[in-house]
């Protein structure tokens, strides 16, 4: 396909006016949006659908499932003294097929399917634990800790201790708990609570300025996008 | 009263198997992170490598779904025939264009540059102006959460813009402050919470509370 | 709940497969509480949440599919009958215990709904008969319960509301009648124990149904026994129709001896309402035993014959126990109901004309000339079939009539339906009082006997009552029309801004006659020294020449408004007030500002501002483009001396962790970052752990060896699996096998040899485009690798990057397209990135002040 590609489209040459000519007509489509919802636009999503389905699709089935069933097929024509290795090979994807069954509308095929799905779970539940314990939990909890100790100037550790606070207010803020009747739980619930609403401030300010990257990441797409309208496909600037 | 037969057949092929096999693989690969063994971390290199496998597999699964319900409708004669019908062929045809190559050859660059890349862009740039739009119509100042959530957008807004360092060099440093301290702050508490949620939703997963996978 | 059967687990109502052995579950058998909804196990007497006593009968709800298919076994509310101890005679036998019992069910409900909605007339002459008959009904129906099924004791319920206006003379009518039904219902107890065919006796019926519906023949007055129930279940076969059912039992009953050939004489009788025209009884207002005459269809719809001769005598015309409040107009329905309504309307007029009567003349009257002055007055027995067609008292007096009070009614006829039979005036009509109320409006069907003050007013008569009551005469053959006085003879034409009765103009046919009223009705020596307020003369309708007269339409047409301002009680009190008070609004100035809006919205004009401020920057840059931009105070200064700390010939791994959506921003950091490393001839290994990360990859490499032709790189491709994927990656590399996107195994390119694992990796790069993946290198890879990472994220992910950047799980970041800028200045390359920077800025601050506008209007509007 390549090669047939390769000969009908010359690098430069037709097909890459073809494809910048096609490609201003698909953001021109998707731009109709916003005058209302219409046919037009109902076809861009469609495309982008399409093409994501296919891409995903092929590139998977090609750089996973062929080179496993490839090598499955050399450890089987290896036999018998490849059998760890066709076993290695074929486990994987039984597990795989199984997960496919989910598709059959037979119920014994979706009970088959759950061994997959089970192993799934199992190994995603194991490695987001380690994660979250060795990549966020400690690192984190390690950084708020070290913020405190006085480096710097005297407005870095004032700036170390605003951020403890407002990590620790941001983690009572999501606190439910009943206050007890005894005095010193009264006492200790009205600081947690005031505490965990200045967490609230702190996580307030978070969301502005994730709105506000936000916005500028989608400012980047929509500018990049008219300079390639202006400068690619009209040629104007 | 007369005690109900149990299958132990079904039993074990809808339940005890299932949940062996998550919490067999989840222990083996949870105690493999936190101890050093050789053999311990050949077998969890073992299981996760199948588990990566079986992660394509799961994307597959996803695709093919997708593709089903859209020919379904075709068959169907639905109202949204026609664009079920255009994503069934461009799926077909786009999948044939890169499947030779796996994304790294010519056809696969030119729908990527052509075809994959303006529409997912274009569709990220509508949402400037929807955002817009929402920013005006709900971003209202009514408590004082609010008041700091808008300020807040402001400020990293406008300090994010460069040459508004021309005008006064305080409008970037107040951005950059309001990044390293307060939201800082607000996002570690946000990401510890996640990390605590995760860890507790795993472990109802491992110890088999949570068996999302079984009937 | 449903339990398996397998294991006994306790499985939602709906599940089909049970929870723990995936068994095929049984329907549930569970019973739904009538009350509060609540699902108890079968055989629970009692609801589990609130207590209700579950039915026995609730074992057919198991065989439901699921317990949303089991209708719910609502059992109607039945009040309790209030006590009438004030009413009853001393000496009147006790009532049996059945009378105590609260008889309501569901058929008398729904007459008694009838009965309410019809409106009541207007005429003073139908409220004097309605009240009458209510009264009768009221007396009768609450005395003798035996003699009654639930239907009619439900009469109990609108008579006693007007128990209070019962006259004396009509409760002494009620305790005769209470006594002779006790003592009836003795003797048939009798007869029913002897186990045979009282042949004299009257037989009461039981409830039998036969076709399943809810209909009762007890107010027929026959009783069937169990012979006779035989009988009806034997040829419940052929029974098909209500009317089947009903003419079976009759013939059963020996009700339709003489009738039948009467029935069948009627060849021109129009189909009959199933109720109205099949069987109608009336119970006479006295004790006597006047012969039921009830019709049967059979000629019209062919009911079944019935063979075997009728074993009872004609059914018992009881007490006025069945007669039931009557109104204007009656909807029949073909239940048993309607026959009680029927009857009671045949009571009824019975009533007012023997009242009528008694009081002009005490003579023997024939029952169908008692009739027939009450068919000049339609608004109190007209009824109104289930086919819309007016059904009335026939007027005419025949000898097809049949005991005192029973009254055939039929449609609108031509042939003369047989009325009361001629015969003596019945007791209970001659003990009647002088009936003032009831016989000072009712002209009588003899024109000669016409009270002088009715013949007075014949010309103007269509203007007495109301202009519906006067056009909704029954449908009358030539013999009947005749009979009438002349005034009556055509329906009044409803006038048109008069009108005020419901369905007028039916049947209104013929232009009503000039109205000349009397001239002492407007006579001011009559009527004295007019002080009208209105000084309205009323020119057209009844009422012409009539001043003083309320402007119909005015009253109508005019709103409402609040004479006196009532205290309001609440805010919503206060509202209403507010709204009442307030002018009538316009409506069509509300239709013209909508279409006017529906073209150019506040969204539209926003969205052309930003776009303006995308465009205009990008045609009339800033003459120094990427102004402001310095990198050296930023972190991009920082991410920088990253790179360039990778020595030459050095390897580094990039990450292409973004779509093709985040390309437009990425790219050119990307770009910037190839470019540097390549002009440095620092190898690079790229791969992604999302399937288009890789294309992205080979784009942006084979673009810098076009321009680098030594540099050396390897696209690895697409390592699937995300977490499970980058912790084999993190933990065990690449391994020998593994073929890049050109089908190269690993094991051969050069920098195989170079980079056994992520350790010896110069710098790794991590390209992100989402939140997903960024927190993925962090937990999965970064733990386990000492290479140091960078990472150029897009704007979005800034503070994520920047909180991995205080935790030194990232030594530095590079915030999207600005960040790309500053690169490319500091590397000195040429890119879109600071080409596109003036556009960015304006936007951005075209949104920031889309957000100050909107709450400086904000506030603006709370200071007004």
């Amino acid at each position: 396909m390549d090669t047939l590609f390769n000969s009908v489209c010359s690098s430069g040459g037709f097909c890459d006016a073809l494809g910048v000519w096609l490609a201003a007509l698909l953001t021109i489509l998707v731009f109709t949006y916003l005058i209302r919802d219409t046919f037009l636009f109902r076809i861009a999503s469609s495309l982008l659908v399409g093409t994501a389905i296919g891409f995903v699709s092929a590139v998977v089935i090609r750089n996973v499932l062929y080179p496993l069933v490839i090598a499955l097929v050399d450890d089987i024509f290896a036999l018998p003294g490849s059998w760890l290795a066709v076993v290695i090979d074929l486990l994987p994807i039984v597990l795989g097929v199984s997960l496919l069954m989910k598709l059959t509308p037979n119920f014994r095929g979706t009970t088959f399917s759950n061994i997959g799905l089970a192993y799934l779970f199992g190994i995603g539940a194991a490695l987001a634990i380690g994660g979250a314990l060795s990549g966020l939990l400690v690192p984190q909890l390690t950084a708020t800790m070290i913020s405190v100790a006085p480096q710097g100037d005297s407005l870095d550790w004032l700036n170390g201790l605003l951020i403890v606070i407002g990590t620790l207010g941001a983690f009572l803020a999501f606190r439910f708990i009943q206050p007890g009747d005894r005095p010193w739980q009264r006492v200790y619930d009205t600081i947690t609570k005031g505490w965990g609403t200045l967490g609230r401030g702190f996580i307030m300010v978070a969301f502005g300025a994730l709105l506000a990257s936000l916005i500028s990441a989608r400012v980047s797409a929509l500018v990049g996008q008219l300079y390639f309208l202006l400068h690619d496909w009209l040629n104007l600037i | 009263m007369e005690q109900p037969r149990i299958n132990i057949g079904v039993l074990l092929r809808r339940q005890l198997i299932p949940v062996g096999i998550a919490l067999g693989v989840g222990l083996i690969v949870l105690i493999g992170q936190f101890i050093s063994n050789s053999t311990l971390d050949s077998i969890v290199g073992v299981l996760v490598s199948w588990g990566a496998i079986v992660g394509a597999f799961a994307l597959l699964l996803g695709l093919a779904n997708l593709g089903m319900f859209h020919a379904g409708r075709i068959l169907k004669r639905d109202a949204q025939m026609p664009f079920s019908i255009l994503i069934v062929a461009s799926a077909l045809v786009v999948f044939l264009l890169v499947l030779p190559s796996g994304g790294a050859g010519a056809a696969s660059q030119w729908v990527m540059r052509y075809l994959y890349q303006p529409l997912e862009a274009s569709f990220l740039a509508l949402l400037v102006f929807f955002i817009g739009s929402a920013v005006y119509r709900a971003l209202r100042i009514r408590t004082w959460e609010m008041a700091l959530f808008a300020i807040s957008a402001i400020v990293v807004l406008v300090g994010s813009v460069p040459f508004m360092a021309v005008v006064s060099p305080l409008i970037p440093a107040a951005k950059e402050w309001v990044v390293n301290v307060p939201a800082l702050a607000g996002v570690r508490g946000i990401l510890l919470g996640v990390a605590l949620g995760i860890i507790a939703t795993g472990l109802r997963l491992l110890t088999g509370i949570d068996r999302p996978y079984s009937h | 709940m449903i339990y398996c059967p397998q294991c006994g687990t306790a499985n939602k109502p709906n599940s089909k497969f049970c929870k723990n052995c995936a068994a095929l579950l049984a329907p549930s058998t569970d019973v739904r509480c009538p009350i509060c909804g609540t699902m108890n196990p079968s055989g629970a007497p009692t609801c589990a949440n609130c207590g209700t006593r579950l039915s026995t009968t609730s074992a057919a709800v198991s065989d439901r599919t699921t317990p949303a298919d089991t209708p719910e076994n609502i059992t109607p509310f039945t009040p309790p009958e209030l006590p009438q101890a004030e009413n009853e005679d001393e000496s009147a036998p006790p009532a049996s215990p059945a009378a105590s019992r609260p008889l309501f069910n569901r058929s008398s409900s729904e007459w008694l709904r009838r009965v309410q909605k019809t409106p009541p007339p207007e005429a003073p002459a139908s409220n004097a008969v309605a009240a009458s008959a209510a009264a009768l009904v009221a007396a009768a129906s609450g005395t003798d319960a035996t003699n009654l099924t639930a239907p009619q004791s439900l009469a109990q319920a609108p008579a006693r509301v007007e128990e209070e206006d019962v006259p004396d003379w009509l409760r002494e009518i009620q305790n005769k009648a209470d006594r002779q039904a006790a003592a009836q219902s003795a003797a048939e107890s009798v007869a029913l124990a002897q186990d045979s065919v009282p042949a004299p006796k009257k037989p009461q019926l039981s409830e039998i149904k036969l076709t399943g519906d809810d209909y009762d023949y007890s107010d027929i007055g026959g009783e069937v026994t169990d012979e006779m129930k035989a009988q009806l279940e034997a040829q419940a076969g052929g029974v098909q129709t209500m009317d089947d059912e009903i003419a079976l039992a009759r013939k059963l009953l020996g009700l339709d001896v003489d009738e039948a050939p009467a029935a069948a004489t009627e060849p021109q009788a129009p189909p009959l309402v199933p109720l109205a025209a099949s069987v109608v009884a009336a119970r006479t207002l006295s004790g006597e035993e006047p012969r039921a005459e009830i019709e049967t269809p059979a000629a019209e719809t062919g009911a079944m014959a019935v063979e075997e001769p009728p074993q009872a005598p004609a059914a018992q015309m009881a007490s006025p126990d069945a007669i039931q409040p009557i109104s204007s107009e009656t909807t029949l329905a073909p239940d048993k109901d309607g026959i009680s309504l029927a009857g009671a309307i045949a009571g009824a007029v019975a009533v007012g004309a023997a009242a009528a009567k008694l009081t002009d003349k005490e003579d023997d009257v024939t029952a169908g000339e008692l009739i027939e002055p009450q068919a000049t007055a339609p608004a109190e027995v007209t009824l109104v079939t289930s086919d819309e067609t007016r059904a009335s008292v026939p007027a005419e007096a025949t000898n097809e009539t049949s005991a005192a009070g029973a009254i055939m009614i039929t449609e609108g006829t031509e042939s003369a339906a047989p009325t009361l039979e001629t015969g003596e005036v019945p007791e209970w009509l001659r003990e009647m009082a002088p009936e003032q109320e009831a016989s000072a409006t009712l002209p009588s069907a003899d024109e000669d006997e016409l009270p002088q003050w009715v013949q007075e007013l014949a010309p103007a008569g269509a203007a007495l009552g109301t202009v519906a009551y006067l056009s909704e005469l029954p449908e009358l053959d030539q013999a009947e029309r005749d009979e009438l006085p002349e005034w009556l003879r055509e329906p009044v034409a409803p006038m048109s801004e008069a009108a005020t009765e419901p369905g007028s103009g039916d049947q209104a046919e013929s232009q009503t006659p000039p109205v000349e009223l009397p001239s002492w009705f407007s006579d001011p020596a009559v009527t004295g020294p007019t002080k009208d307020p209105f000084e309205v003369v009323e020119m057209t309708g009844p009422l012409a020449g009539i001043s003083g007269i309320l402007p119909l339409a005015l009253a109508i047409t005019e709103p409402h408004m609040l004479a006196t301002p009532t205290p309001a009680r609440s805010e919503g009190g206060r509202v209403f007030q507010s709204l009442l008070a307030e002018p009538l609004a316009s409506a069509a100035r509300v239709e013209t500002a909508d279409k006017r809006k529906g073209l150019f919205t506040v969204n539209h004009l926003l969205y052309l501002l930003i776009l303006l401020a995308a465009l205009v920057p990008l045609f009339f840059g800033l003459e120094q483009a990427g102004l402001g931009l310095n990198a050296a105070t930023s972190g991009t200064a920082l991410f920088y001396d990253e790179l360039e700390s990778v020595p030459a010939n050095g390897n580094a791994l990039l990450a292409f962790e973004y779509t093709p959506g985040g390309a437009v921003e990425l790219d050119a950091a990307a770009r910037a970052i190839v470019n540097d490393l390549a002009a440095r001839r620092v190898n690079v290994i790229a791969l992604a752990s999302n399937p288009n990360g890789a294309t992205l990859a080979q784009n942006i490499l084979q673009r810098t060896r076009e321009e680098f032709p030594e540099f050396t790189f390897v696209n690895v491709g697409y390592i699937p699996g995300n977490e499970a994927g980058l912790r084999a990656l993190a933990s065990g590399w690449l391994s020998a096998g593994r073929q890049d996107v050109n089908g190269v195994a690993w094991g051969s390119t050069p920098l195989a040899g170079a980079v056994r694992n992520m350790d010896e990796l110069a710098l790794t790069v991590l390209i992100a485009g989402d939140d997903a993946a960024l927190r993925a290198w962090m937990e999965q890879v970064e733990p386990r690798v000492s290479s140091p990472i960078i990472a150029a994220t897009s704007a979005q992910l800034e503070p994520q990057a920047r909180n991995y950047v205080n935790a030194d799980q990232l030594q530095a970041s590079l915030r999207g397209l600005t960040g790309a800028a500053e690169l490319e200045l500091l590397s000195n390359q040429t890119g879109p990135a600071v080409k596109t920077m003036d556009a960015f800025s304006v936007v951005s601050l075209v949104v920031a002040g889309i957000i100050i506008v909107a709450n400086v209007m904000l506030l603006a509007r709370r200071k007004k």
